[in-house]
């Protein structure tokens, strides 16, 4: 295995900031044309997207059947014991 | 959004906004928290059927939380418990409906933090950097897998979830919530960084430092 560059390593942060569209015009250029030529930060920038695509994914998990009963039983039990009505 | 000069077919130049390649949480219109807002004002008055709802909901994120963030689901029927209880009290005395999301994130993260016991083997720091990035010739670690191209297909891929889950594991509490509040509960960096008690710029540090862990754990991780 080939060691990262120095400046591969200290552009990983700026990788990720780039995919959030959050540099500066001048800065997203330097990031998207080192990018381009470079194998390691273009492997970097690939694996990160797919990455948030898997976090984002897993947005709002339904909660188990089993769960939702005894949350609605909670709200039931509370709203009668202080005595409003939901 | 920023912006940028471009030359037009004619020679003029013209300012444009650059478009961020992987757009999210950008703009200052979110719908949900317009939707938590409403739910809350209509809640303080009187509006049984939003009351319900707002603490349904409460109780929702209190198990995502707990579930993703804490880990363990003992813990999270606590957490569930004291973010409705907490929910009704706040419905009563409300003065700033548009704070109620991250005063609910803060209220359920609270919950879990004070209930959970110490983990045994839980990762305190972040693994270095170098360790995580690929070799200069970008292809020495198995690549990530890919997720698929649309939410439906990602939610059939059991397989991945679990590696996914697995990864989260591996961060450190404070870095884990952060991915869980951002990525995967939406909510703004500014309301993140409410929600954590840190400032914007370090709650976009930390993410970008947990995304590149995790896209390593899910590359050459749980297999």
């Amino acid at each position: 295995m080939t060691r990262p560059s120095a400046r591969c390593r200290a552009l990983l942060l700026e990788v990720s900031r780039y995919l959030d569209g959050d540099l500066t015009p001048v800065r997203r250029r330097k990031v998207e044309r080192h990018i381009n030529r470079c194998a390691c930060c273009g492997t970097m920038a690939a694996r990160l997207r797919k990455t948030v695509a898997t976090c984002r994914a897993e947005r709002r998990r339904r909660l188990p059947r089993a769960v939702v009963l005894r949350a609605k039983k909670r709200i039931t039990t509370l709203v009668a014991q202080q005595g409003r009505q939901p | 959004m920023k912006q940028r000069m471009v030359t037009t077919k004619g020679g003029g130049r013209r300012v444009t906004k650059s478009q961020p390649l992987n757009p999210v949480h950008k703009g200052s219109v979110d719908p949900e928290q317009d939707e938590y807002t409403d739910l809350v004002r209509s809640a303080a008055a009187g509006d049984a059927e939003a009351l319900e709802r707002l603490l349904m909901r409460a109780q929702e994120v209190a198990w995502r939380f707990s579930t993703s963030v804490c880990g363990h689901a003992n813990d999270a029927e606590d957490a569930m418990q004291e973010a409705l209880i907490k929910t009704y009290r706040y419905v009563g005395r409300i003065r700033e409906p548009e704070a109620f999301r991250p005063w609910l994130y803060r209220t359920v993260r609270n919950a879990c933090l004070m209930g959970r016991r110490k983990r045994v083997g839980e990762p305190a720091r972040l693994q270095s950097l170098d360790d995580v990035l690929p070799g200069h010739d970008g292809s020495t670690r198995p690549d990530a897998p890919d997720p698929g191209k649309n939410p439906e297909q990602l939610a059939d891929n059991v397989g991945l979830r679990r590696r996914l889950r697995k990864a989260l594991r591996a961060l450190p509490g404070p870095y884990r919530a952060i991915v869980f509040l951002r990525e995967m509960e939406g909510l703004s960096t500014r309301e993140v960084a409410k929600v954590m008690g840190i400032s914007e710029e370090n709650v976009k540090t930390r993410l970008h430092r947990a995304r590149i862990q995790l896209q390593a754990q899910l590359g050459s991780g749980a297999k």
